[in-house]
């Protein structure tokens, strides 16, 4: 077996993934899929996955407002 | 990754030791309080960083600086110090972590850094070691309890107060909500009372706007926005300030109070609707409660700890954990969900009327200014305010309110004081309004309207915005918190299932013969783990209603070893095993045996007991080697234990001849031949005859092992024969010659054992004389076990298939068919 030299390079280590991991990107995978988290899945992810979440950065997250034109300029993008 | 060496220094109850697994299983045995869980402690420490002993429940006050240590290196930490050389991916590494500096683990060569800390990142989740501690927490607890141990070892406490905090978010955004829902209305209903329309809507606001830009010879517009309002018109001088009330204004206010009281008897309809749903919430004491005291459960969870110390009174909570009964209590909360919502929108439909006549209340006080007029009888107004103020509180959060007794008493038809409307405010008005009847021009009123629209329709914009942000909130916070939800019951279901089916299958191995059709059910259920296991055939039960404990401790055993595949998906092969047999039987401990050889070839089990039978039956079933075997004896505060190399039997024999100590060496013989047959004995269902002490001579043993042995043979030849295999005939016929003729020689030999343990001076043997009894006793203990794997031969049934009875061993290769 190869030694894995970073965390994300290998099999080996993806399988490792802890619990709290697989949680999280099956929600980031169900955020994702949903419109009215367009345009803050990302941040939403980030602040929910960081060591110590606040409340008051979800919160901040979750009442961001995304301009409409904003939305399209990301639609295109993807 | 296995340990090839590992030397621990100052830790725990070990001053300093060196051991040698060379990546194979070990065993450390000896008497209590020897220092053999100070090797655990050591591993333990080595893997992960800490001592899993001084951490959870119950251990306040203990630290690893403190108490890791050995006690008399408190203040010289550099030296306590745990080494290893390890195996890793076929090279060997040297990993080194001392107390002094925990969560700093030296690895050398350095480039192997890295890769080593990731694989023990594993490490950290603490499936590596299991004591009977563990079995407990994971079998009697109850379900909540278990859910929380399960959580713990999965790490997801984080990922409960995580979602705790979404709960708390959600809430939150819902009374957000419900404040913008009226600030609308009230913005609405001043563009109503403005323009003096009969209902709000965009269109007639347009339209209403258009005929006033007409009188200001302005041009039509044809969408409402702050910049086109007053576009192009030339200001008009008016006598009142800005932000005065026109007449108009005033009389539509006075119109909207009127109108207001019409929707009395709806408003006393929807107060009766929510005591209603709340009488019904208070007849489930449960539901009534729980809804009551939900946000309290729910800051409660994220604060509680170990400890169970409330953290509202400060005071040790002694019944069961504080934080499962929250945790439960806050989760029956979700039984109120519908009535809630319904709550939730009848106390809508009230709080928006009662904003309306707050906000009406404020500009007829206004109004009431502008004229120069003083509103007499002021407490009585100051109350009714007062009341007004208490409902809009009270319809915010209704069932706290009241639940708590603090719903207004008078209802929603105190609100409805026509009489003080009319002698406070609208007569004095009307008299009012009527003396400045002509004071400004239709163009005046006009350019005045105007202005006020633009504070006004910037208020109503700016409440869509709010509204339409804190929908989305209040959209995105639910949303959030059901998908968290859902992707943790997902991923807990998914993995509870992987697990179970590995659990099922190491149990049935340990009791293949009395529970082959054992099954579990494992599920998460909110924040509990429903835990079931089949009780033969009758029901699916908690596995410590109806099950032994030696049962209980072999189904820890296997959700242990089940999780641990699970998450550590082989990369960490390290499993300390801590005096974890206690109430199992022999014989289940054979089948332990036999799961560990088959079901682990892969791991490296550290196993520690006091008990020196199991250690030797290890051994004698070939989990472990006598090189392996680690003896604790002696232990003392200042050099801590003594380490005896559990010496091959017949090298120790040999080190007492050497020394022409023959008594010795026939008491070490008798002795450890007294141990072997009573393993041959039991592995091989022997006749032995019955005694109550439980003790039986070499006598009474060997010569039952030896008749099974010969009984068995026999039937596996006639087998043999049957299948024409004549190559197994001839050698069975080796075998049972080869039996004759060492049982033939021990006859001859053997009374020396017996005159030597009894110290008769009468036979004086020497070594010479001696060693031909050990070389005969040597062949005789070689009959019963396989040449290839060492490991002692047994018989076995199959209860399921062809019900086949086998004497085999470890490896296969003795198989005999004897049914």
């Amino acid at each position: 077996m190869d030694i894995p030299k970073k965390p994300m390079e290998t099999g080996t280590v993806i399988k490792n993934k802890s619990v709290s991991d697989l949680i999280f990107d099956k929600f980031a995978d169900l955020v994702k899929s949903d419109a009215v988290f367009n345009g803050i899945s990302s941040e939403l992810e980030i602040a929910v996955r960081s060591e110590k979440p606040k409340k008051v950065d979800i919160v901040k997250v979750l009442q961001k407002q995304i301009p409409k034109v904003q939305d399209k300029t990301e639609e295109t993008a993807k | 990754m296995k340990i090839v060496e590992l030397e621990v220094k100052n830790i725990r109850g070990i001053k300093q030791i060196i051991i040698k697994p060379d990546g194979k299983n070990v065993v450390v045995y000896g008497p209590n309080g020897t220092g053999k869980s100070a090797v655990v402690d050591a591993v333990d420490f080595l893997l992960c960083g800490k001592i899993t002993r001084l951490t959870g429940e119950g251990t306040d006050g203990l630290e690893l600086k403190e108490h890791g240590c050995h006690i008399d290196a408190r203040k010289d930490l550099k030296n306590t110090v745990v080494k290893a050389k390890v195996e890793f991916d076929g090279k060997i590494v040297e990993i080194e972590r001392s107390i002094n500096k925990p969560s700093v683990l030296k690895v050398e060569p350095k480039e192997q850094e890295e890769a080593v800390n990731i694989y023990l990142g594993v490490a950290k989740l603490g499936q590596h070691v299991l004591s009977r501690r563990e079995i407990l927490k994971y079998i009697t607890s109850e379900a909540a309890k278990r859910a929380k141990q399960i959580q713990s070892l999965l790490d997801l406490m984080d990922i409960e107060n995580l979602r705790a905090t979404l709960v708390t978010v959600k809430n939150e955004a819902g009374y957000s909500y419900s404040h913008e829902v009226s600030d609308q209305e009230v913005a609405k209903s001043e563009v109503v009372n403005l323009l003096s329309l009969t209902a709000f809507s965009k269109e007639a606001a347009l339209v209403k706007v258009n005929e006033l830009l007409a009188l200001l010879g302005g041009k039509n517009i044809t969408e409402l926005s702050l910049p086109k309002i007053k576009e192009g018109l030339t200001p008009y001088l008016v006598g009142a300030k800005k932000e005065a009330l026109t007449k108009e204004q005033i009389q539509n206010t006075i119109k909207e109070v009127r109108d207001l009281f019409l929707k009395q008897e709806e408003l006393e309809g929807k107060e009766k609707e929510l005591k209603k749903l709340f009488e019904d919430i208070g007849k489930e004491t449960k539901l009534k409660q729980y809804s009551l005291y939900k946000k309290l459960f729910e800051a409660g969870i994220s604060l509680a700890d170990d400890s169970n110390i409330c953290p509202l009174c400060g005071k040790k909570w002694t019944e069961g954990s504080l934080k499962d009964i929250l945790a439960n209590k806050s989760k029956e909360f979700d039984l109120a969900k519908d009535k809630q919502a319904k709550i939730d929108e009848a106390s809508t439909v009230i709080r928006v009327k009662v904003e309306l006549l707050k906000k009406d209340f404020e500009k007829l006080q206004q109004a009431l200014e502008q004229f120069g007029l003083k509103i007499s009888d002021e407490e009585n107004v100051k109350t009714y305010l007062s009341l007004l103020v208490a409902w809009s509180d009270t319809l915010l959060k209704p069932l706290e309110t009241f639940e708590g007794g603090k719903w207004p008493s008078e209802g929603i038809k105190g609100i409805f004081d026509l009489d003080l409307w009319k002698t406070k405010f609208f007569a004095p008005l009307d008299a009012e309004l009527k003396k400045a009847t002509d004071e400004l021009s239709k163009q005046q009123v006009a350019w005045e309207t105007l202005i006020k629209m633009e504070d006004t329709w910037r208020r109503y914009e700016e409440s869509l915005i709010k509204l339409e942000q804190g929908e989305l909130y209040k959209q995105r916070s639910e949303a959030a918190l059901s998908y968290f939800e859902k992707a943790r019951d997902t991923t807990l279901e998914s993995i509870y299932n992987a697990v179970k089916g590995t659990f099922d299958k190491y149990y049935k191995v340990i009791h293949c013969e009395d529970e082959e059709a054992f099954v579990s059910n494992i599920h998460p259920d909110g924040a509990s783990l429903i835990f079931e296991v089949d009780f033969h055939g009758r029901g699916m039960f908690p596995p410590h209603a109806l099950h032994s404990e030696g049962h209980q401790d072999s189904m820890g055993l296997c959700l242990f070893f089940a999780l641990n595949e699970y998450l550590t998906k082989n990369t960490l092969k390290i499993i300390v095993l801590d005096d974890v047999v206690m109430s199992i039987d022999r014989n289940h401990r054979r089948a332990i045996c036999k799961l560990l050889k088959e079901n682990f070839p892969d791991k490296q089990f550290i196993i520690t007991t006091h008990e020196t039978a199991w250690a030797k039956q290890l051994k004698t079933e070939g989990v472990v080697t006598q090189k392996n075997m680690y003896h604790f004896v002696n232990w003392n505060i200042d050099k801590g234990p003594t380490v005896e190399m559990d010496k091959d039997l017949w090298s120790s024999i040999k080190e007492c001849l050497d020394k022409d100590d023959v008594p010795s060496a026939a008491h070490k013989l008798r002795r450890e031949a007294e141990c072997f047959f009573e393993n041959v004995c039991d592995s091989l269902y022997a006749n032995v005859p019955y005694k109550g002490s439980y003790q039986w001579e070499l006598g009474e043993l060997a010569p039952s092992a030896v008749s099974a042995l010969k009984g068995y043979i026999k039937k596996a030849k006639d087998n043999f024969q049957k299948m024409k295999q004549q190559d197994k005939v001839d050698k069975l016929d080796e075998i049972f010659k080869k039996i004759n003729d060492v049982v033939q020689k021990l006859q001859v030999e053997q009374w020396a054992v017996n005159e030597n343990v009894h110290f008769n001076k009468l036979s004086e043997m020497g070594k010479k004389d001696f060693e031909p009894v050990v070389e005969a006793f040597k062949e005789f203990f070689g009959l019963f076990v396989c040449p290839k794997c060492s490991a002692l031969i047994f018989l076995s049934q199959e209860k399921s298939g062809e019900n086949k009875i086998t004497v085999s061993c470890g490896c296969g290769e003795i198989f005999w068919n004897i049914t």
